[in-house]
């Protein structure tokens, strides 16, 4: 893939961006990342947050790889990616404590584990390492937000059954929860939330389901075998 | 370029130069960025007594200025530090002691630890803030409980964790949590004898001595009820003295 002197936003380009939206989704269809979509879904504040965390790592991950991609050497061409990501991330995380303290109290571990996220690994091994900065930007961009909507989506199910809130915001009143009521000896209530949506399987359950919808939708990505 | 990039001598030298400007980077980072990140620990400290204290709601502390934090803290409370025995220590800062390293280093010797306590007045009441620090399922909890006057019942409390699970877990710092802690009266004695107070599970048979524990996160609540019941016994000696 040599891009000979092309605008940035060429057809070709463009297409870095709208694949891993869809037909080359990191999640559903290459099935990377699948750690932090478990984890961090709970609440889509969280979900949200990482997902921007990510955005910046891997864009200046990508860029800088692919700035430097003729000067590394082959055989310990990972290590210095890691150590690249490795640096990006801690950046974040220390700018984080010392100026939005409550975010990064949210976040917590996951911004370290964005070090371990394999969409980086996979987009700089994969692209960064054999494009120009450009487009690598433009990659990186593309998976962020492909892993973004998933995220998204996975967090809003899961914050809405399993909290009856969104974004923190609680639509569930307190009446319709199912109570012990003393005075009449019965129950209160009809609702109650779903506490299977908190824990972290539900999340593979839910990443199956957008597979699912994305594989029936466009038969031509179901694998053959 | 002439370099042989796959020779030993070149990709040694690649590495060590990486390693180098990363390095430094980040060494350059961490000491720039110290002074405001210790700055925001100091202030969400002061919040966590101010609030416990009953002075506003953590939400509401959070919207204030870190100046205005300090003077309020520094108007309404003053702070000592006891041993074991209920001896003050004198010359130490009871805000300098950091008490989840402190029961770390002091782990299962609780006869040497230091005891912090701080005494908060607002509009003529009286409470006394202790902290207290133990262990959830993947890392320290720690807390801040206020008492009434009477020195025994809970006026105030909050909690917070370096990494227990989000809407699990971490459900320990919210307000339906702490809200148990103030809504029936929480009493640390009944009578004479020392009861503290314990997080447990399947309904309360003493409500006045406990709370229920958070459903799916069995052992952040456990931690903090181990927490809670060892966190005030040592201060019963020291009682007498704090004025």
């Amino acid at each position: 893939m040599s891009a000979k002197k092309e605008s940035l936003f060429s057809k070709k380009n463009l297409k870095l961006i709208k694949d891993p939206l869809n037909d080359s989704n990191p999640i559903s269809i290459q099935v990377l990342g699948i750690c932090s979509a478990l984890a961090i879904t709970i609440m889509l504040e969280n979900a949200f947050v990482m997902s921007m965390s990510v955005l910046f790592v891997l864009i200046m991950a990508n860029v800088i790889v692919s700035l430097i991609r003729n000067l590394i050497p082959d055989k310990i061409r990972i290590i210095v990616q890691l150590v690249i990501v490795a640096t990006l991330v801690i950046t974040v995380d220390q700018i984080l404590k010392a100026y939005v303290y409550e975010v990064s109290k949210q976040l917590s571990v996951f911004v370290g584990l964005i070090i371990t996220n394999c969409i980086i690994m996979g987009r700089l091994e994969a692209f960064a390492l054999g494009n120009k900065p450009g487009p690598a930007f433009l990659d990186a961009i593309g998976n962020a937000f492909g892993y973004t909507w998933i995220l998204l989506v996975v967090g809003l199910v899961r914050e809405v059954f399993g909290s009856g809130s969104v974004w923190g915001y609680r639509f569930v009143p307190d009446s319709w929860l199912i109570n012990f009521n003393p005075s009449t000896g019965g129950t209160d209530g009809f609702y109650e939330h779903n506490g299977l949506m908190l824990l972290s399987p539900i999340a593979l359950f839910l990443v199956a389901a957008v597979i699912w919808v994305q594989r029936a939708k466009n038969r031509k990505l179901i694998e053959e075998n | 370029m002439a370099i042989n990039k796959n020779s030993t001598s070149y990709t040694v030298t690649f590495a060590v130069v990486l390693v180098c400007i990363c390095g430094a980077l980040l060494a350059f980072l961490a000491t720039q960025l110290k002074a405001s990140q210790q700055s925001n620990i100091a202030n969400e400290k002061r919040q966590f007594i101010l609030s416990a204290a009953g002075f506003a709601t953590m939400d509401s502390l959070k919207g204030l200025d870190k100046s205005e934090i300090e003077r309020m803290f520094s108007e309404s409370v003053s702070s000592y530090v006891y041993d074991y025995e209920g001896k003050p220590i004198e010359g130490e800062k009871a805000f300098s002691i950091d008490i989840v390293k402190e029961y770390k280093a002091t782990k299962n010797q609780p006869k040497i630890r230091r005891y912090p306590v701080f005494t908060c007045t607002s509009n003529g009441d009286t409470s006394y803030v202790i902290p207290m620090a133990g262990n959830g399922l993947w890392g320290p909890v720690w807390g801040f409980a206020a008492l009434g006057s009477d020195q025994n019942t809970i006026s105030g409390i909050v909690f917070d964790h370096k990494s227990e699970t989000p809407g699990l877990g971490a459900k320990i710092t919210e307000k339906s949590f702490i809200d148990m802690f103030t809504s029936t009266p929480k009493m640390i004695m009944n009578k004479d004898k020392y009861m503290g107070i314990k997080v447990v599970k399947g309904g309360l048979k003493e409500p006045n001595h406990q709370v229920d524990a958070i459903a799916g996160a069995t052992i952040t609540s456990y931690g903090v009820s181990a927490m809670l019941k060892s966190g005030f016994k040592p201060y019963m000696k020291a009682w007498d003295k704090i004025k």
